[in-house]
């Protein structure tokens, strides 16, 4: 498993333990950024949260004066990366790291960027296939609103929107 | 996990709740990382509410020596941190930059830098009853009894910092605040929060008395 806080090249930061003003400007630097990193990695806010507290839980305490913006930046994601890995594991049992997980020194993608790995896969799925997850997780139709729209059944709509999920995943790895 | 909690899981990501726990295979795990992402799409999804923010900003400002002494507990939390008094600043900075320290997500030790071995109960007391709660100085734990292994470690759950108690067969911890348990290696049972482990506590035998160093 990823270790961040073992890796020297974060951790060499001289001077010593950053003051509470300090911590709490890179706190409100980050925290929403972070939040949106781990959002997409666990889909719900109580993970959301719970991981993003646990980000800073951990990393806080370890950052140091003098440690540049892109230290700080990188600390904390490769912090996020490691507690999203746990919490993987510790909820479904999962070894593997996804990619962006596993590769420690990819920068992650600009928090406000709209996601183009949604546009990528939508657009090289299925008619069908793309309509039941844009209404169910871009417009948040539910399942009623989105068997009505398709002209199907509620579990019409639950095996085709998994089964779209499967394609989408193997399409392009999230 | 089946097709039916793999469907459970999905929903409950649309509601914007925890997914159940289960144990995927790589293809589930993968279709469920894209259903993560695509939800995160949803316009205004991913941001934080305010209330949130400023709540964890509140529990990491707590006074300055907390954060010091989470790095002294090494990654066991917050809460964890409540179990703790009268830590030098200074040695718990030390305790952080300590390259021999255990790794910050394995649940962490609690080794105070200013400590003396205490008794806390017996091997009498152990023998009838594996599980002995004890509150010595600033720190309330347990010493648990396991066949021939004894261990001790903290009682503060790592959740909001509620103090643990025995469950009635003794084979497990339960947290009077939010029913999480633990089991008695400290591990926390999965529940509704991403919870560290508990820190456990060095412990010695004495001729009869069990000590521990807090």
């Amino acid at each position: 498993m990823s270790d961040p806080q073992s890796r020297e090249h974060l951790q060499v930061v001289a001077g010593g333990v950053l003051p509470a003003d300090d911590w709490e400007s890179v706190y409100r630097d980050h925290v929403v950024p972070v939040y949106r990193f781990a959002y997409a990695r666990v889909g719900n806010r109580p993970d959301a949260e719970d991981v993003t507290a646990s980000v800073f839980e951990r990393a806080l305490p370890r950052l140091r004066t003098g440690a540049t913006e892109a230290q700080m930046r990188g600390y904390l994601f490769a912090t996020a990366r490691s507690v999203l890995a746990e919490h993987w594991e510790r909820r479904f049992s999962v070894n593997e790291l996804p990619e962006d997980t596993a590769n420690p020194d990819q920068d992650p993608q600009p928090e406000d960027a709209h996601d183009e790995w949604v546009d990528t896969v939508l657009s090289g799925l299925p008619g069908n296939y793309r309509e039941v997850l844009e209404l169910r997780f871009l417009r948040g139709y539910t399942l009623k609103e989105t068997a009505l729209a398709m002209g199907t059944t509620v579990g019409n709509v639950k095996v085709l929107q998994l089964r779209a999920l499967r394609r989408a995943s193997k399409e392009v790895e999230p | 996990m089946s097709e039916k909690d793999l469907q459970r899981a999905i929903e409950a990501m649309l509601r914007d709740e925890r997914p159940p726990h289960g144990s995927l295979t790589r293809d589930e795990a993968a279709a469920l990382r894209a259903a993560a992402r695509l939800r995160a799409a949803h316009p205004g999804a991913d941001n934080p509410t305010p209330e949130f923010v400023d709540a964890l900003m509140r529990r990491l400002r707590e006074p300055r020596s907390s954060s010091t002494r989470r790095g002294f507990l090494r990654g066991a939390g917050i809460a964890a941190a409540a179990a703790v008094i009268g830590v030098g600043a200074d040695h718990a900075i030390e305790a952080m930059t300590d390259k021999t320290a255990p790794k910050p997500n394995a649940g962490g030790s609690l080794v105070p830098w200013s400590a003396s071995w205490k008794p806390v109960t017996t091997l009498t007391e152990l023998a009838s009853k594996p599980v002995v709660r004890f509150s010595s100085g600033a720190v309330t734990g347990f010493v648990i009894r396991n066949r021939d292994t004894i261990t001790a470690m903290s009682a503060v759950c790592t959740h909001q910092g509620c103090i643990l108690d025995a469950a009635e067969d003794s084979n497990r911890l339960v947290c009077p605040c939010h029913s999480q348990t633990f089991a008695l290696d400290g591990s926390p049972n999965p529940g509704d929060y991403y919870l560290q482990p508990l820190p456990r506590i060095r412990s010695r035998v004495n001729g009869d008395a069990v000590e521990v160093f807090v």
